[in-house]
């Protein structure tokens, strides 16, 4: 009965056992609770409004993500089966450590703690961005797989520590209830170089290296861009073309590459052939 | 064995709540008993849930109303359960050993989350009973129908498949996990179609501004080649080649990838930047010019992630006018979301705010600086130790003492902290610095007196034409010295009066030991001179009490100030120091040297007084000096 409550497809509904029919109702109440505490922004909402509001997952390239505090999936957007080839409704309610690499999980639980910034700094820093390896359960030729053989996939995940504050809504009993964070973030994944579907433009270029990055092959769009001829990079170390102040990120980033397999940088600046940073 | 009598003990408490059991019997025959009820019961129900869930109710001793509170049709169905797990675990126990705790774990998750559902309804909370299963259930789905049929009104929309989330919840949600906005824009013009509201927020733009311009309008000029052809439809760039990444070759640019180019479905993801405007509401600026570059402060460029696809309206359900032309007769667009670029390795500063230099100085009563912060030597030139002892009136401009004195008085009377007006301190070199104080009293609790004045001083970035200032204004008062005396209310002033820095400090703090003296003991020995002090002559009798009252409360200053006044002794005659134009002579009668005077000036004054003191203390004033320890 409960289950047919749900707002849930009803093929999806009719199928699922009762731990899941639980999981998925806390879930679910626990989103609505996180949602109502936010203002809401009184806007009239256009014809066309409406109808691109199903456009934001699609144009996506990952998915949506909601973690309290201890790390259980409050909500997951649909195309997570897209991207990590997991269903929805398996995932949701369930603590999100079942399917993150062990390695990361340490680094997850840091990204979940909210502190709460001193009085001197007014605003504590809410951004999280970081890269976690999930598992996976594509194949390459886009097949599932069963959960029990699937390989990790690096995502990059970005997003907000909110905190709901119940200070507007009061148990009757008269308790205040205590703020509680969440995270939100989207994870995308990183785009693998080799994939084609996405074209690259002109202001992209290709390069390969060896792993201490000495380039061993470079595309020759980096000609027009930076000035410098292919042939002038190879067996040259890409470090003497960083920046100074960007050095640090770039390194950490390239201990993540070792670490996880697969990264992407922020924006950094590389020297140009005549001087000057680009 | 010892785990089933457990169970079993525990329902069996129940059941003999809901069967006329005797209690009295030993555990063992009740569990037979129970278990013989049960199989009665048995042909009623088929199993509903799991074996577990049954032991688990039964594990709560505090659920025994619950039963009642529901039905009588709950036992019977409840029962079934029970009967079950119990079964099974009698007839099998030597193997069902891991299976019991394979229950024993569901039955528990079934209770967490069961205690979690509870927690989440709001019916259910001000209840402080656990509350049975199957009560938290209904009230969940009574809980859920009530959300239904509630403002947000998500099940009515016919078109999607219901999901778990209405479609404006995921937007807000989104919007709360990265600051981004929907963006569609035409593939032929770049023509903003479509943009959600949240672009007022990263862009500062309204939406409605942004609405039907046209895209490369707000895009850096150098990202507007990059931007025309992720749009492009079917003619590739000419230099756009794909290349296979794992061999390094081209690859054909065939006919097939060309056209899924423009299909729906096609996906985009680019970087690109966007003009944002940093005044968020003022939209008269940006009408001019949308082509300005980087450096112009109005326009700043923000870096966004933009992953979108392609999209294609049939043109009759946009209705715009234009698109007959066309070849095909749908419009193509680029929806995208775009996402303020979390990754960004270095940091531009918006605004460099500097903190400005401030410094703490401690000092007495009567201005004299009992500590002065290392730092304030980066601000005002002297060392700490070159200042302690002095008054801090010696370093005022004589413009602000008027106003400076009457903080002081203030601060004295008042525990709270005074922010003073912006002043000028001399420095080393004589230039002066604007500082801006607060002020602070710390008074004794026990002798509730007033020991010391925290100062805590801010220094007011001033501009570079002021040194100049300030030398002028400093010669123009150093000749307006003999004849200008800064009138200082509350002193005693006048023409025989000597106003000079440290006296300015001192009567103040004087004023307050008065009011002390007043107040606590007015008969006292001490007070007595102070009368005829200072009816006797304005020019003696204020420094006489002071130098008395000085040495009386701080000891430490008053041997400092003698030392100093012998110090000054020697060197008066050899003064010829910083201040160009001061008096060489002291003019006893009307000295001003407020603010400009030296070190030397200052305490050679008072050693003249001093000496003047003397003589006057065979006038009937002997008796007070007794105590003071004085050198001559």
């Amino acid at each position: 009965e409960l289950a047919q409550q749900l707002p849930l497809p009803h093929s999806v509904s009719s199928s699922l056992d009762k731990a899941s029919i639980m999981r998925l109702t806390i879930s679910y109440l626990r989103m609505r609770k996180l949602l109502t505490s936010d203002e809401p922004v009184a806007e009239e909402e256009t014809e066309l409004d409406i109808q691109l509001n199903s456009s934001y997952l699609k144009a996506l390239d990952g998915f949506l993500i909601v973690l309290s505090e201890d790390g259980d999936i409050i909500y997951l957007s649909e195309n997570v089966n897209k991207c990590l080839g997991l269903a929805q409704f398996d995932l949701t309610g369930h603590s999100v450590f079942d399917f993150t690499h062990p390695c990361d999980q340490e680094e997850l639980r840091e990204m979940l703690i909210h502190r709460t910034g001193s009085k001197k700094t007014k605003e504590s820093n809410t951004e999280r961005s970081f890269f976690l390896r999930m598992k996976c359960t594509l194949t390459s030729r886009g097949r599932t797989v069963n959960v029990k053989s699937a390989t990790w996939k690096v995502l990059h995940c970005s997003g907000h520590v909110r905190v709901y504050d119940p200070h507007t809504e009061q148990t009757t009993n008269g308790l205040k209830e205590p703020p509680v964070p969440y995270l939100v973030l989207i994870c995308d994944p990183v785009p693998h170089p080799s994939n084609i579907e996405v074209p690259l433009d002109t202001k992209t270029f290709l390069s390969r290296h060896t792993m201490d990055m000495k380039f061993t092959y470079c595309d020759e769009r980096i000609t027009e861009l930076m000035g410098y001829d292919p042939e002038d990079l190879l067996n040259r170390s890409v470090y003497e073309y960083y920046h100074a102040l960007d050095s640090d990120h770039l390194t950490k980033t390239h201990h993540n590459l070792f670490v996880k397999g697969q990264v992407s940088t922020g924006q950094y600046r590389m020297l140009a052939k005549r001087g000057g940073f680009v | 064995m010892k785990s089933i009598i457990q169970h079993t003990g525990g329902f069996s408490l129940r059941l003999s709540l809901l069967f006329p059991i005797p209690t009295t019997t030993a555990g063992g025959s009740t569990c037979a008993a129970a278990l013989r009820s049960l199989q009665r019961a048995h042909r009623l129900q088929s199993v509903g849930m799991s074996a577990g869930d049954s032991e688990g109710t039964a594990d709560r001793p505090e659920e025994d109303e619950g039963p009642k509170q529901v039905g009588p049709s709950l036992p019977a169905v409840e029962l079934p359960r029970k009967r079950k797990g119990d079964v099974e675990e009698r007839s099998d126990a030597h193997v069902q050993e891991p299976h019991r705790q394979i229950e024993k774990r569901r039955r528990d998750k079934m209770n967490n989350l069961i205690d979690e559902l509870s927690a989440m309804i709001p019916a259910c909370q001000p209840l402080t009973r656990r509350l049975d299963k199957l009560t938290v259930l209904r009230k969940a789905v009574q809980h859920l129908k009530a959300l239904k049929a509630g403002p947000s009104g998500a099940f009515t929309d016919t078109n999607h498949k219901p999901s778990i989330l209405p479609q404006d919840d995921l937007r807000h949600l989104l919007l709360s996990a990265a600051d981004g906005f929907l963006l569609v824009v035409s593939c032929d013009r770049a023509k903003i179609v479509f943009l959600s509201e949240s672009v007022s927020k990263i862009l500062n733009f309204s939406r409605l501004e942004l609405t039907g311009q046209s895209l490369f309008d707000f895009i850096h000029p150098k990202d507007i080649n990059k931007v025309k052809e992720q749009l492009s439809s079917s003619e590739l760039h000419p230099r756009q080649r794909l290349i296979d990444a794992a061999t390094g070759s081209q690859v054909q640019a065939d006919s097939p990838v060309r056209a899924s180019n423009l299909s729906t479905g096609a996906r985009r993801a680019f970087f690109c930047r966007m003009k944002h405007s940093r005044l968020a509401g003022n939209h008269e600026e940006k009408r001019p010019m949308p082509n300005s570059f980087k450096k112009k402060d109005s326009y700043r460029y923000c870096t966004l992630h933009c992953t979108g696809y392609m999209r294609s309206w049939p043109s009759s359900q946009m209705g715009l006018e234009g698109e007959a032309e066309k070849e095909t007769s749908c419009l193509t667009c680029l929806v995208m979301v775009c996402r303020l670029h979390p990754h960004v390795s270095h940091h531009q500063p918006k605004d460099i705010t500097i903190k400005s230099t401030e410094f703490v100085t401690r000092c007495a009563l009567d201005g004299k600086f009992t500590f002065v912060d290392q730092q304030a030597t980066t601000v005002i030139g002297y060392l700490p130790q070159e200042v302690l002892g002095t008054s801090c009136y010696e370093y005022f401009h004589q413009d602000d003492l008027q106003h400076l004195a009457e903080t002081h008085r203030q601060v004295l009377r008042s525990k709270e902290k005074i922010e003073t007006q912006r002043y000028k301190f001399k420095t080393k070199h004589g230039s002066y610095v604007s500082l801006q104080s607060q002020w602070f009293s710390f008074t004794n609790p026990w002798t509730k007196e007033v020991e010391f004045i925290v100062s805590s001083n801010r220094v007011i970035s001033r501009g570079p034409g002021h040194t100049k200032d300030e030398e002028a204004g400093v010669s123009k008062a150093l000749q307006e010295d003999t004849k200008q005396i800064p009138i200082i209310p509350g002193l005693s002033s006048g023409l025989g009066t000597m106003i000079y820095a440290g006296s300015i400090g001192t009567q103040i703090a004087n004023e307050l030991i008065d009011s002390y003296r007043m107040n606590s003991s007015p008969s006292s020995g001490a007070s007595s001179p102070f009368g005829p002090a200072q009816e006797k002559g304005p020019l003696v009798s204020p420094q006489t009490s002071r130098s008395a009252s000085s040495r009386e409360d701080t000891a430490g200053s008053s041997s400092q100030s003698q030392s100093d006044s012998r110090t000054a002794e020697g060197m008066s005659s050899a003064t010829s120091e910083s201040t160009a134009g001061e008096p060489s002579q002291l003019d006893l009668d009307n000295m001003v040297v407020p603010g400009l005077s030296s070190f030397s000036n200052d305490e050679a004054a008072m050693a003249v007084i001093l000496s003047l003191l003397e003589t006057d203390v065979n006038m009937g004033q002997s008796g007070q000096f007794e105590d003071l320890h004085w050198p001559f």
